[in-house]
């Protein structure tokens, strides 16, 4: 298995394009960042972006990564080195994880440096600490994972790199185009009640209220329920972009994620084992 | 005689398309064997599954006595070295990257063999080119190359010869033999280009419709084959000592026949048979090459039909 994921792994450094895919994403988050920030003015309001990018750049890279294995038909090679289906696929899974993840990784080099150049220390929410920031960034990790998982199962199914390519992309862009601010449109909005301004000193007043959903917007609360019950099961995470703030929905993007993987894996296992490689 | 590979009643079905049907090969260790058959008559079908790349249907067979049904089977394949249908190999990188990326594979710490490999099948010289840019001879011996990465002792070649020139013909051949007679090396070859096959074969198995027609050595496919007369005599007695007189060989197929081998005349036999009054029933000579013996064969098979 050792040697199975040597070679895997050495095929992914010595990928050209992989390098070229990472360059052009990191050199997007710098742009995209630069481009935002008008609208941000904290190190947290940019947290939020890119995940668009980063579920692009993992869906164009990994079928490419995978359906050349297919096509070379070097997991022949493989099966008569002697690795079982199940060690080949494990395999070719883990390296598309990786590099779904160095694009990840990519993103937090460029991202940071330049987030906080620009806005120092100044991280916007305090109710947020470092250790929930990093819960963030792991959200993502999780969600660029299932990202992958699932484009090396749909890889694995069709076989084809350009058809999975668009298949992947296409989905992606109908995700942010219509599935995401359908989710939007359905959220509630927070009323908020019995505000109270108090003044602590000069310059620093204290707000208070009680915060309740909007009843009016109850008419949208089963559609919701049906939109996010399909976010969580497909690509769940995006939602992140408007919650991240909120921990607890961080921590359940994390657990649904790992179900999710695990789910496509599992059937893109199934599909391997039962495949006819020429 | 000691197998490497022996099938015993092997199956695989497409779906409803039965491909392999109870298929008996016996591989014997060191020999070259060459698969004869027709287009579809299993011969690909065959190698896949022994080299684990489809399952078997139902039959079992065994890779140096270790059964498909053990959980070693995936250890001792690894023993093998394969080139089915299309040559294995990743199209962007060159012949050295491709012989790395095998040896990584195979868990060979050192490349040292890498170039001697190369040298060994004429790519040495190909430098930084990218294995898709190769022809498809290139394409076949880097394949053939890329299977002696790991010292196997067996070799599975699905149509070698295929894309190569002639002089790529002679190069493989030569390689084929060299290795089989130094290193020991058992190859389990199929080819349609059966002039070629015998000139390299120890040992045919001949396949159609998915089962085992014949399986024959070579030294007796050349009995069967060179230029031999068969007579019919009343007396076999006699005609053997006359023919041992003369020198000939011969051998006794029945108690009325006797198949001389080499140039023969039977008149310089004539006046012994008189005198010893054995009598000529009949004379038939042939002149086969494994093509014809091929043909006579798949024909017979067609007549039974």
């Amino acid at each position: 298995m050792g040697n199975l994921l040597k070679n895997d792994l050495c095929r992914l450094v010595k990928n050209k394009l992989y390098w070229g895919v990472v360059i052009v994403f990191a050199f997007m988050t710098f742009y995209t960042s630069f481009q935002a920030r008008k609208q941000c003015d904290s190190v947290d309001d940019l947290l939020g972006a890119m995940l668009f990018y980063l579920e692009i750049a993992v869906s164009a890279f990994v079928p490419l990564f995978v359906v050349s294995e297919y096509k070379s038909g070097v997991v022949k090679n493989k099966i008569i080195a002697g690795f079982s289906r199940l060690q080949i696929y494990v395999s070719l899974l883990i390296t598309s994880v990786v590099s779904a993840l160095g694009i990840l990784v990519a993103w937090v080099i460029a991202y940071y440096p330049y987030a906080l150049a620009l806005y120092g220390t100044k991280f916007g929410y305090d109710h947020i600490t470092n250790a929930d920031r990093w819960e963030v960034i792991l959200a993502k990790a999780c969600l660029v994972v299932v990202c992958a998982t699932f484009a090396v199962l749909v890889s694995t199914v069709i076989s084809r790199k350009s058809v999975t390519i668009v298949i992947l992309v296409v989905g992606t862009l109908f995700y942010y185009t219509f599935f995401l601010p359908n989710i939007l449109m359905t959220r509630k909005d927070l009323v908020l009640e019995d505000v109270s301004v108090e003044q602590m000193d000069e310059s620093t007043y204290a707000v208070t209220y009680t915060a309740t959903e909007d009843e009016e917007e109850v008419d949208n609360s089963h559609k919701r329920k049906v939109l996010e019950t399909v976010d969580n099961v497909m690509f769940c995470g995006h939602e992140m972009l408007i919650d991240y703030y909120n921990m607890e929905k961080v921590h359940e993007y994390i657990l649904w994620d790992s179900v999710a993987a695990v789910v496509y894996a599992g059937f893109g296992l199934v599909v391997f084992k039962l495949k006819d490689f020429k | 005689m000691e197998y490497i590979i022996e099938t015993n009643n092997l199956c695989k079905n497409y779906m409803k398309n039965k491909v392999l049907k109870n298929l008996n090969v016996h591989v014997p260790k060191g020999s070259i064997y060459g698969l004869v058959g027709k287009n579809g008559a299993g011969k690909s079908t065959f190698m896949r599954v022994i080299c684990g790349v489809q399952d078997a249907t139902s039959g079992e067979y065994k890779i140096y006595g270790v059964s498909n049904n053990d959980s070693k089977i995936n250890k001792t394949r690894s023993r093998i070295g394969a080139v089915i249908e299309t040559v294995s190999m990743y199209p962007g990188m060159s012949a050295k990257e491709n012989m790395k990326q095998q040896y990584r594979l195979l868990g060979i710490p050192s490349w040292d063999g890498i170039d001697e490999l190369l040298e060994l099948v004429g790519l040495g010289d190909t430098g930084k080119k990218k294995a898709k840019n190769f022809s498809l001879g290139m394409r076949q011996r880097l394949g053939l190359a890329m299977t002696l990465a790991g010292s196997p002792d067996c070799i599975i070649l699905d149509e070698p010869m295929n894309g190569l020139d002639p002089e790529g013909i002679i190069e493989m051949r030569e390689t084929i033999i060299k290795l089989n007679k130094e290193k020991d090396i058992t190859f389990i070859i199929s080819s349609h280009i059966l002039d070629e096959l015998s000139k390299v074969a120890t040992h045919y198995g001949f396949i159609d419709d998915g089962h085992l027609v014949e399986e024959i050595s070579s030294d007796e496919i050349e009995k069967k084959c060179r230029k031999s007369s068969c007579l019919e005599v009343s007396d076999v007695k006699s005609m053997t000592k006359i023919l041992e007189d003369k020198g000939h060989e011969y051998s006794v197929d029945s108690e009325t026949k006797i198949t001389v081998f080499d140039e023969f005349d039977i008149n310089g036999v004539l006046p012994e048979m008189i005198e010893k009054k054995c009598k000529l029933i009949s004379v038939t000579s042939s002149n086969e090459s494994l093509e014809s013996y091929y043909l006579n064969l798949f024909g017979e098979i067609k007549k039974e039909v």
